[in-house]
């Protein structure tokens, strides 16, 4: 290189290059940085929004377009994603001389489209807004080209003030100069508005606006009451999370007996005060997308102050985020002397099933019944936005919950597609999918569809996300079981439809956010999904690519009897189970009764289901594997929530495995992995049914359940990777995914991943999208998106 | 007795007995029923009835193939007036099990207002048949202007049931399987002219009626939701449950909206008349406990969505299918 610049001296050209920028380059003051970088480097020239990319025309000798170019690429402006630069020589007699460099308006053009998540209040914002002296002091929706609302206020793009929900908003004089004025920090900021200007808080249906509002919702929370707040991509319920009465009476009013609630804390020192917190999860505490994280609680003495008992009851962890939308920092901030809490629960703020709320009537309709005051604002939200959660593993993150902060932005595939697909995702913790090419638009976070409210929210948010990202599905891919509403959703929209597995659909998300482009081994741990044979599958090895699978293994089928309600019950999996295991009613009947699984009478309903299959259905679920596993062990017989049975399961196993690092093999070898036992199903089972007959024995020996709790998550890891190693010899694919609801356990993933790892295997695991059914989206649009390329 | 042996002997002992039972003036003896013509609008419904076991608490296959036919064109707003029977019984069905089954006929006849006019009998071999199969069909008088169908249903009707609904599934479902549940249920099965007689009196203006039978309540309004194109919104702390069927479905696993009633009607009609309606039911047989449960809207077209008791809106699983798990 240097010698290159030596002999290129002296004979210096001038040279104009036309250069596209693709990403998150709008709203996050690329222009005026750009603009920057010009005058550093020398170059005249133009830069343009063109809504999909921002065109620069730089102009210059070679060397000074050559420095632009670098300063560019290694100084993009803060909240900027680059995700491609295309540059190209054009010459001077097209385009003209350019005298300097200037800053040109939008121009819509159709192309590749990325949409900013929203962005948590920056730190120069924070700081005006504390300070008496700026224009901006307590002011609950200040913003910059740093920070502030995006996806949630935008109508379609390019992002300008007129196609976001601040439109009705007017610019007062100073904030209009500051807008158009690239040497601020507003330029070109669309949400800008100061205490002039912009939207307003009120409490609904009574007097109170603008600060008013804010001291009586403040002293409303500091007196034990309730609030339901509008942030950024919804309402929150929130209440004192250190007042006990405050957070029970809650719970009581959100029929949510123990599930976790979601904690706001005042700032880092605080959560620090309650969690333990790496290098890692303080960055991603304090950054600019602000994820609920799942920290560690740290261990109190009895009579210490803080978070009270009941916002995480029997959990290790809580969930933990600091405020993001400037409204939420007022709230433990501001100068009316009131002295507030320094946590606050943050619970999404919607009626038990339905969406999180997003204007005033649903918040009157769905949650005054469940607070004391509502807290809105007049700035519409367009597009929900939950907030994401985020767990950890090895120190990385490992997203639970993908949604605000992170959604739309797109997972890119290095695959040559070409189309335009829509995947309607799953039935729970549904997100759908938009493919365009090799780009994977994931939703934020829609909810559960069994309730009619989120159907319709997920019909609305597709059909907001074709406008905004201007694509016309070519197909629409969906998940294979025959009553799920996502199902009827992708059916009524008129296009081709594109069936996939359950699981299958779960590898592929898997290998699609690894890049993976070549077959793998799937591993599949999941709760239910409808399985190709009409059974109900979940515990599947999988030999998977992008064109198709095949079920090269399975956990050992057993009796699923009792329809839905056996996925909240794990009694009757247990009693399943073991009556599988004994062959015997009388037998099983005393096991119950030594493990007080449940009533006799209930038992015998069971057992005679189990006999004449009724209700009942084949199933080699692993979700409800761990349910039966946590009952036998005496842990939870029942579920409140979602996969509440297998998390207590999942913590008992850590606490042990805290306390003592060796264990007692099963004294019994019948349990040697490599043994395979009969195999009628034409397929690998995995021997979890001598697993069962194991633990059931060791508990009624009166062994500590902690302990095989552990066993547990060990023999089936020791299954797993049993059952990679036997499909690599028949198959010499070496490389497994790690995918489905169960693999959110990270114990059993710390298990199976080291011990595939040290069989040689490459192993690829979620990161940033949910194991869970949050992700499955993901894999129906990317096989769609391979389907469509078949058909071309 | 030994009137197992030779299958004319068999057959002439059963005759006997039916005559004995069915005996009226319009019973004919020859080959046909020869009868006055009704004044209004005749209509006509036959359904055959398998049901096992043939007896069981609240009923017996006789009065189920009586209540089923006479159901079926009193839902058409059409009194019933004949019957005809056609009975395949099973070499060796016991002689004081078919007297029951022709008592329960004659007693849920007279009670319906109808006369068995004409009747046959074969007598199948051991194993061909599983006891006795009944098949009726029945004549009934449309006098009144009412019109009611399943393509009727208008926005802003509401939806009534004459009574708690799942009894006759649930008791079945005991009977047939020893599960070890000790539940006292009985079926709901009974005739339901004289409830529709008596909402047609209070009201002319009703859309649909309808007996919910195999199926239960669910299917039926899925149905309609289909036949009519509206949506069909319930609310679950409405809906008339006997706790005995709600423990029951509770263990299983089942849904008692989808559970076989043979004695309880769906009705739709302007919402107006819901009150009407019901005060008229409430004082009459078999619908003491009627209820408004829902109501028809113009939202979600083809669906029934219901409101739960812990407040979300669920779409009622489309009926039919395997009971499959959705909960991941
Ligand atoms: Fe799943
Ligand atoms: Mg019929
Ligand atoms: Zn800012
Ligand atoms: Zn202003």
């Amino acid at each position: 290189m240097g010698n290159l610049y030596v002999l290129d001296r002296g004979k210096e050209r001038m040279i104009t290059k036309k250069i596209r920028v693709y990403g998150i380059v709008q709203g996050v003051g690329f222009r005026p940085t750009v603009s920057r970088h010009a005058a550093a480097a020398g170059i005249t020239g133009s830069v343009c929004n063109k809504g999909p990319y921002v065109e620069i025309f730089a102009q210059g000798e070679e060397k000074c377009v050559k420095d632009f170019l670098e300063r560019l690429e290694k100084q993009p402006p803060k909240r900027a994603a680059i995700l491609k630069i295309n540059t190209e020589d054009v010459k001077e007699e097209e385009y003209g001389k350019f005298n300097d460099f200037q800053i040109i308006e939008s121009e819509k053009t159709k192309g590749e489209i990325f949409v900013s998540p929203d962005i948590a209040i920056c730190e120069e914002c924070k700081k005006e807004m504390y300070d008496p002296k700026d224009r901006r002091y307590l002011h609950p929706f200040i913003n910059c080209t740093c920070c502030g609302p995006r996806l949630t206020i935008l109508d379609a793009l390019p992002y300008d003030r007129e196609r976001t929900s601040m439109k009705e908003f007017p610019m007062c004089p100073d904030c209009a100069s500051e807008y158009e004025d690239p040497a601020t920090r507003r330029y070109d900021a669309q949400p800008v508005c100061c205490n002039d200007c912009g939207p307003e808080v009120y409490l609904t249906g009574r007097e109170e606006r603008g600060r008013s509002a804010i001291i009586a919702t403040r002293k409303m929370i500091h007196d034990g009451g309730i609030v339901a707040i509008k942030g950024i991509g919804g309402f929150h319920l929130c209440c004192d999370a250190t007042n006990e009465e405050a957070v029970q009476r809650l719970r009581t009013l959100k029929n949510r007996p123990v599930k976790p609630f979601a904690v706001m804390a005042r700032d880092v020192e605080a959560v620090k005060q309650e969690c333990l917190v790496n290098e890692v999860q303080e960055e991603i505490l304090d950054g600019h997308q602000k994820p609920i994280l799942l920290l560690e609680k740290r261990k109190k003495s009895a009579d210490s102050t803080g978070l009270c008992k009941s916002v995480a009851p029997g959990n290790p962890k809580v969930g933990i985020m600091l405020p993001y939308a400037p409204v939420q920092m007022l709230l433990f901030r501001y100068d009316d002397g009131i002295q507030m809490p320094d946590y606050l629960v943050m619970t999404s703020g919607n009626a038990s099933g339905a969406p999180i709320c997003r204007d005033d009537k649903e918040a009157v309709e769905e949650l005054s019944q469940l607070c004391d005051l509502i807290l809105s604002h007049d700035r519409k939200i367009r597009i929900r936005a939950d907030d994401s959660v985020m767990d950890f593993y090895k120190g990385e993150p490992y997203m639970i919950r993908r949604s605000r902060g992170y959604a739309p932005l797109p997972m890119m595939v290095t695959m040559p597609w070409k189309g335009q697909v829509l995947a309607a995702g799953g039935e729970l913790k549904n997100t759908f999918c938009i493919g365009v090419d090799g780009r994977f638009y994931l939703s934020p976070y829609v909810g559960d569809l069994e309730d009619l409210r989120t159907v319709k929210a997920l019909q609305e948010t597709i059909h907001r996300f074709e406008t905004l990202l201007e694509v016309e599905p070519e197909v629409a891919a969906c998940d294979l079981h025959p009553k799920y509403n996502s199902t009827v959703v992708a059916e009524e929209l008129g296009l081709p439809v594109v069936k996939i597995q359950h699981h299958y659909a779960h590898i592929l998300s898997c290998m699609a956010e690894n890049d993976r482009k070549e077959q793998v081994i799937g591993v599949a741990f999941d709760g239910t999904g409808y399985g190709t044979d009409g059974t109900i599958w979940g515990g599947e090895l999988l030999l998977a690519d992008y064109h198709g699978f095949e079920r090269m293994g399975s956990i050992e089928p057993f009796l699923q009897i009792g329809g839905d309600i056996s996925a909240k019950e794990g009694w009757r999996i247990a009693v399943s189970l073991i009556y599988q295991q004994t062959q015997d009613k009388e037998q099983t009947m005393e096991i119950v009764k030594k493990l007080n699984l449940c009533s006799e009478p209930e038992c015998k309903v069971l057992l005679a289901m189990a006999d004449r299959k009724m209700n009942a259905v084949t199933s080699t679920s692993a979700g409800r594997l761990f349910d039966a596993v946590s009952a036998i062990l005496g842990i939870r017989t029942k579920s409140t929530f979602e996969g509440e049975a297998s998390m207590a399961l999942e913590f008992a196993a850590e606490a042990y495995e805290k306390e003592i690092w060796e264990i007692d093999e099963p004294a019994d070898g019948e349990s040697d992995p490599d043994e395979e036992k009969k195999e009628p199903e034409d397929r690998l089972i995995m021997q979890t049914g001598s697993l069962i007959k194991y633990l059931t024995e060791k508990k009624t020996e009166g062994i500590q359940a902690e302990k095989l709790a552990y066993i547990f998550h060990q023999k089936l890891a020791d299954l797993i990777i049993c059952g990679c190693r036997k499909i690599r010899k028949k198959t010499k694919c070496n490389c497994v995914a790690l995918s489905g609801g169960v693999f959110q356990n990270r114990l059993l993933l710390r298990m199976v991943e080291e011990g595939l790892e040290k069989e040689h295997f490459t192993v690829l695991r979620h990161h940033l999208i949910p194991a869970n059914d949050g992700g499955i989206a993901l894999g129906q649009a990317a096989y769609a998106m391979q389907y469509i390329q078949e058909g071309k | 007795m030994a009137h197992g042996a030779g299958g004319h002997q068999t057959s002439e002992l059963i005759d006997m007995i039916f005559k004995a039972h069915f005996d009226n003036p319009d019973l004919t003896a020859d080959d046909a029923a020869v009868l006055t013509p009704p004044i209004g609008k005749m209509a006509v419904s036959t359904d055959g009835f398998i049901v096992s076991p043939a007896f069981y608490p609240g009923g017996n296959i006789g009065k189920l193939s009586i209540c089923g036919t006479v159901n079926d064109l009193s839902c058409m707003g059409a009194k019933p007036l004949y019957l005809t029977c056609a009975f395949v019984i099973e070499e060796g069905f016991p002689m004081e099990k078919l007297e029951e089954i022709a008592e329960a006929m004659e007693k849920t006849a007279k009670e319906a207002g109808v006369r068995i006019v004409s009747g046959d009998t074969k007598v199948a071999g051991k194993g061909q048949v599983d006891g006795v199969f009944i098949t009726t069909t029945g004549i009934g008088e449309i006098t009144d202007g009412v019109e009611v169908a399943g393509n009727l249903a208008k926005p802003g009707d509401a939806i009534i049931v004459t009574g708690d609904i799942g009894r006759h599934g649930c008791t079945i479902l005991l009977a047939r399987e020893d599960f070890g549940i000790d539940a006292d249920v009985t079926s709901d099965c009974a005739p339901l002219w004289g409830n529709v007689k008596a909402v047609m009196d209070a009201t002319h203006e009703l859309h649909v009626i309808r007996d919910a039978t195999r199926g239960g309540v669910g299917t039926v309004l899925y149905e309609i939701a289909g036949q009519s194109q509206v949506g069909i919104r319930l609310d679950a702390s409405k809906i008339p449950v006997a706790p005995e069927v709600r423990g029951v479905c509770g263990m299983l696993g089942l849904e008692p909206l989808y559970l076989a009633c043979e004695g309880r009607l769906v009705i739709m009609a302007p919402k107006e008349q819901a009150q009407t309606i019901v005060d008229a039911l409430k004082v009459c047989p078999y619908s003491q406990d009627a209820a408004i449960i829902g109501e028809v809207t113009e939202e979600q077209p083809g669906k029934v969505v219901m409101l739960t008791e812990i407040g979300t809106q669920a779409l009622l699983p489309q009926p039919g299918g395997e009971l499959l798990p959705r909960i991941c």
